[in-house]
């Protein structure tokens, strides 16, 4: 039983967090739970979280992925130089901007699978790729979205959070993913690569479908971000980079791989966001809001590597 | 009628021939023993059948077909599909998830597309009371024992119903009963008319259970016996070449008449969680010995003496406290520790020989004097003494030391500690996974090491070698110290007696 | 050395990789063979060389820093601040200083706090642009200080005095790394540290040293930075992030740790700034430049910096 309760400790903790941070929040903002206050913050939020998805899939694997920030201005430059106005003009440049950074991902699995190269480095090469191939589609900050997409996504569509709801199906998708025979063997691979394979898994498959599901939500992220902002800026991912390993850091994945739960990165990442968010009703500058998150994420993993230190060692 | 075979295989590591025309076969029903010394090619045979390397010649045939031909290369994957699973030593386990996720490790049953984890409970849980496992199936992996991790694998390699069983040195972390439990199932495979593969070093096991024996010496078979036919000294002087007489060197001399004074006095120390009230002293030329069951506690009563673990309790050295919190407050008051894990804390094995053993000695090779550099020609002569001192076989220093045979290695793990001019010597499972040539080298370098003035502590899972190589034992038992044997009081009988008493007296 | 140690040795790979790619800028591209093109580029490889010589001690021990760029921008802009109120050698000082402090912090965390090196360095790095944000108010000074504005700028025998302080600086990294004991001791904790624990190995000091060593060489590259523009800025640290870190592994070092040599490093950051320039040569668009530059890194490390692989 204390078994169960450990595994959940990461969880726990953080919904503590993030209860406090709600309770202060609404005190401060009153409008918290009111659906356009809803919108605009999920409409905020997305982008990070998603990213945050994306990096935890990768960290599963016992890889971190450089390029995300790079591949996530890529399906932004792709979306809003192919989207026309009309419902099959948007869904096309989507599904165009999400096949493209798909295989981005894919191209960066094969290369951590077949190359022999650890991710760190094949990742970081290929973040100069990427942000090259985003600098030839959109060579300066511009590109269309159409106006009222903008507005459904920003202001809300007949009361529909469209954000929030974005969010939720994409966790959906990866909670059936992780209940397949791929989902279990990712956690396999990271958790101990040569057993895996001398198990039987096809570790390479593997892990080239990881980093594709990775390029999936990553592009999710940049069209989100493209309909938030209503126009494209090849170098608007960068940040997205380190901001998304922060995320999944402060939700207990383990660089390691094959360690951490996809809920635990989305508390991570509502958590960010609302201290964030704080800052700008406490009336502090938001120039303090880099050191709050540095702060925060050293806080937050050093409390937890004592806390298993004291068990182990 | 064969199942497997094996036909005229040769293999090499970047030129160094390591399997040379070994042929042999395995009939279905039946145990095949493989026995060699460490770098006799156990392993590569067995990495070849199991799909992790192809031959460079020869054929591997399973139920008649060649396995290393066609299209599609033989894989880890395709082995398990055709019926061959196997248990290593090295866990293939994911500590991180379940064990019923683990038991079905790569081949999770699936519904609709999806995994769900009732099913994957219900259907490990038959298997894991087929192998005398008692857990809930939902417990991580890493949380288990070692022993208990280890018969998690056997269950995962039975899962696919196999025709042939591969254990190679499955046995090697289990203790009686839990190897009992293994040989249940080897004798139910043998019974179902399926056939298993046994790789051990531990020469009753290999007697109690298999059909034929095939050794293996230098990468060639050297004779296949059926097991009425042969013997222990029999296989021994085949895997070993000659005869080995005198395998344990002779005790200390009636160290009783003049009783030294003990360099390091331990009264009442606790590990919390792991051993408590444990009085040990360690007298210059004596060899002590940590016996007892497999886990009682004598690796922390290591580790703890040597800075690894938190622990309390009175330790004096030379009749003055000192405190033993950090590895280096350890070394520094003469006490060396050869870990029972030599490939990831006892050496840097992606390091040279030479690194390896100059490591714990750079304060003397790089005095303050010197601005700190390191000399090189000091290290050298070093190196050179340690390597022909101990007999450390390397195509030279700079070789890295993952690429030397076990025995090698341990010997490195050894010799480093040696220029530091320990009073203290602390070895866990000293010969684990060793041939018995260096096996016997080893045992009289730590007599010759106690006879200069060194006071010696070993663990081992082996009542033989505790029996041979130790002045007094020690037994352990959930924690804490339940018998000491000296002198003629220490006999495998006793010993093995010591170690199960322990248990009926807690138990009461 | 025999054929397969060279073979092996992939800091030698680099300077001929190097050398290979010089001579075909020189055959292929114009104005790369004249004394002054040369000077030009061993120049501006400078300030990425000094930063990426301190990368090279931390991912030598396992480690990384991902504050560099932080503190790049840190040294030049404290530097400017200073300067502008109690003269250029107090800035100077004072810049150096607070450039040992951030490395000092990023070990502690490592040390004391049990982080990930990544984690650690990422969270420093936001923190200092956070501070240098709140420090300049946004908006950072610009500062002529006579001795950086030599040491950028001016050259001795025809050598820049930048390119004097890189190799300088490498010899004093070659020293630390490859022959004293602190040397030893990152390269034993780079392959294994439970092994170096048991061995013996001073972890904290080690730690300490290095890290503090490659934040001061990142400071110094801001100084030489802020003497060779004239002005600091927030982001000036940004390019070497990522690039100190590509000098390492094209270098030859294994970004696991202890495999490599520092002077793989000198040739590892030659060869980016060289590639950057002959692309900029080139005229190709932005974009090309940044896919030609990526594809180009790909194709080098697969040459020879892969990993073995553990069978």
């Amino acid at each position: 039983m204390s078994e169960r309760i450990r595994n959940h400790m990461d969880v726990l903790g953080l919904c503590a967090l993030l209860a406090v941070v709600l309770v202060t929040y609404q005190r401060l903002d009153p409008t918290l739970l009111s659906p356009s206050t809803i919108t605009i913050l999920s409409a905020q939020f997305l982008p990070l979280i998603l990213a945050a998805v994306a990096q935890t899939i990768v960290m599963l694997t016992g890889g971190v992925d450089l390029s995300l920030g790079p591949v996530l201005s890529l399906g932004m430059a792709v979306f809003v130089v192919t989207a026309a106005d009309g419902a099959t003009g948007v869904l096309a440049a989507m599904a165009l901007a999400l096949a493209v950074t798909v295989a981005a991902g894919a191209a960066n699995g094969a290369l951590v699978a077949y190359a022999g190269l650890p991710p760190i480095i094949v990742t970081l090469a290929a973040s100069f790729l990427w942000t090259g191939v985003t600098l030839i589609v959109l060579p300066q900050p511009g590109g269309h979205v159409p106006a009222g997409l903008v507005s459904a996504y920003n202001l809300g569509w007949y009361g529909i959070a469209l954000p929030a709801l974005a969010v939720v199906v994409a966790l959906a998708l990866w909670k059936l993913v992780r209940t397949t025979r791929f989902g279990l063997a990712l956690y396999a691979v990271g958790g101990n690569e040569h057993g895996a394979y001398a198990s039987g898994i096809d570790t390479r498959r593997v892990k080239i479908l990881a980093y594709g599901f990775a390029g999936l939500f990553t592009g999710l992220a940049g069209i989100g971000l493209a309909i938030q902002t209503g126009s494209g800026d090849p170098n608007i991912g960068a940040p997205y980079t380190l901001n998304s390993i922060a995320v999944a850091v402060l939700g207990g994945i383990s660089f390691f791989g094959g360690v951490g739960r996809m809920r635990a990165t989305l508390l991570g990442a509502l958590l960010l966001g609302l201290l964030t968010n704080l800052l700008l009703f406490t009336g502090i500058s938001t120039f303090y809001q880099l050191i709050l998150q540095g702060v925060v994420l050293v806080v937050a993993v050093a409390v937890k590597t004592l806390a298993t230190r004291e068990r182990t060692a | 009628m064969t199942l497997l075979s094996v036909e005229n295989v040769s293999k090499s590591f970047a030129g160094v021939r390591v399997l040379r025309d070994v042929s042999f076969d395995v009939r279905p029903g039946e145990v095949l023993g493989l026995v060699g010394e460490n770098g006799a090619g156990k392993s590569t045979v067995l990495s070849l059948i199991t799909g992790l390397l192809a031959p460079d010649a020869g054929t591997v045939r399973f139920d008649g077909a060649r396995v290393h031909s066609g299209i599609r290369a033989w894989s880890p994957h395709r082995a398990r599909a055709a019926g061959i699973a196997s248990v290593h030593q090295e866990l293939s386990l994911n500590p991180h998830q379940s064990v019923a996720e683990n038991v079905f490790l790569g081949a999770w049953p699936t519904r609709g597309g999806l995994v769900r984890h009732r099913d994957l409970v219900a259907r490990a849980r038959p298997l894991l009371s087929r192998v005398g496992l008692d857990v809930d199936p939902l417990t991580r992996a890493g949380r288990l024992p070692l022993g208990a991790q280890q018969l998690v694998e056997l269950a995962k390699a039975l899962t696919g119903d196999p025709r042939l069983l591969i254990l190679d040195e499955a046995t090697s972390a289990l203790d009686d009963d839990q190897v009992r439990a293994v040989f249940r199932v080897v004798d139910e495979l043998r019974a179902a008319g399926k056939s298993v593969v046994i790789v051990t070093h531990r020469m009753g096991e290999l007697f109690a259970v298999s059909d034929r024996m095939t050794v293996l010496k230098d990468g060639e078979v050297v004779a296949t016996r059926e097991r009425a036919a042969t013997d222990h000294d029999d296989l021994v002087k085949l895997m070993v070449g000659r005869e080995l007489s005198d395998m344990f060197p002779p005790k200390s001399k009636d160290t009783a008449a003049v009783p030294a004074e003990p360099v390091l006095t331990v009264r009442g120390l606790a590990v919390p969680g792991s051993c408590a009230g444990i009085d040990l002293d360690l007298v210059p030329g004596r060899v002590i010995g940590l016996g007892g069951l497999q886990g009682q506690g004598q690796r922390e009563v290591l580790r703890a003496l040597f800075g690894l673990r938190r622990h309390s309790g009175q330790i004096d050295m030379d009749g003055r406290p000192c405190r033993l919190a950090t590895p280096r407050e350890a070394i520094r008051r003469g006490i060396g520790y050869v870990p029972e894990d030599r490939k990831t804390e006892g050496l840097h094995i992606a390091h040279s020989v030479r690194a390896n053993l100059s490591l714990p000695s750079l304060r003397a090779l790089a005095p303050a004097r010197s601005l700190t550099t390191v000399s090189r020609r000091q290290e050298a002569r070093l190196v050179a003494g340690l390597v022909d001192s101990m007999r450390i076989k390397a195509s030279s220093p700079a070789q890295e030391v993952r690429r030397l045979s076990g025995g090698n290695q341990q010997k490195v793990a050894l010799a480093k500690w040696l220029p530091t001019k320990p009073r203290v010597l602390l070895l866990a499972e000293p010969t684990r996974g060793i041939d018995v040539g260096t096996k016997r080298q080893i045992y009289h370098h730590l007599r010759e090491l106690a006879d200069s003035g060194m006071a010696v502590l070993v663990t081992s899972g082996d009542t033989m070698e505790l029996v041979g190589l130790c002045d007094e034992v020690a037994v352990m038992y959930e924690g804490s110290i339940v018998d000491r044997l000296v002198g003629a009081e220490l006999t495998e009988e006793r010993l093995v007696h010591a170690s199960v008493v322990g248990q009926e007296v807690t138990h009461v | 050395m025999s054929v397969a140690a060279l073979r092996d040795n992939r800091a030698v790979w680099a300077f001929g990789v190097l050398g290979v790619t010089w001579l075909a800028a020189i055959a292929f591209a114009n104005g790369f063979g004249t004394v002054s093109s040369v000077r030009y580029l061993v120049q501006t490889a400078s300030f990425l060389g000094i930063v990426a010589i301190g990368q090279t001690l931390v991912v030598m021990m396992s480690g990384i820093d991902l504050s560099v760029s932080a503190v790049v921008a840190l040294s030049a802009v404290v530097c400017a601040q200073v300067a502008s109120g109690s003269g250029g050698a107090a800035g100077i000082l004072v810049a150096l200083a607070a450039s040992v402090v951030v490395g000092l912090v990023n070990a502690a965390g490592l040390v004391w706090l049990r982080l990930p090196p990544m984690v650690m360095t990422l969270a420093t790095g936001t923190v200092i642009a956070g501070a240098l944000l709140i420090y300049t108010d946004g908006s950072p000074r610009s500062a002529r200080i006579p001795l950086l504005d030599t040491l950028a700028n001016g050259s001795v025998a025809g050598i820049p005095y930048a390119t004097v302080l890189w190799l300088a600086i490498a010899a004093a990294g070659v020293w630390l790394l490859h022959l004293s004991r602190l040397g030893r001791y990152a390269f034993a904790l780079g392959t294994s540290e439970p092994a170096s624990r048991a061995s013996g190995v001073p972890v904290p000091v080690t730690t300490l040293v290095m890290y503090a060593a490659c934040a001061l060489l990142a400071g110094v590259a801001g100084l030489v930075l802020l003497g060779f523009t004239g002005t600091s800025s927030l982001t000036m640290g940004s390019p070497y992030q990522l690039l100190s870190i590509a000098s390492v592994v094209l270098g030859g070092t294994s970004i696991l740790g202890g495999r490599g040599h520092l002077l793989g490093t000198v040739a590892g950051a030659l060869l980016l700034t060289l590639l950057t320039a002959l692309l900029a040569a080139w005229n190709l668009s932005e974009g090309l430049r940044q896919v030609t530059l990526g594809l180009l890194i790909i194709v080098l490390l697969l040459a020879y910096a892969r990993e073995r692989r553990t069978a």
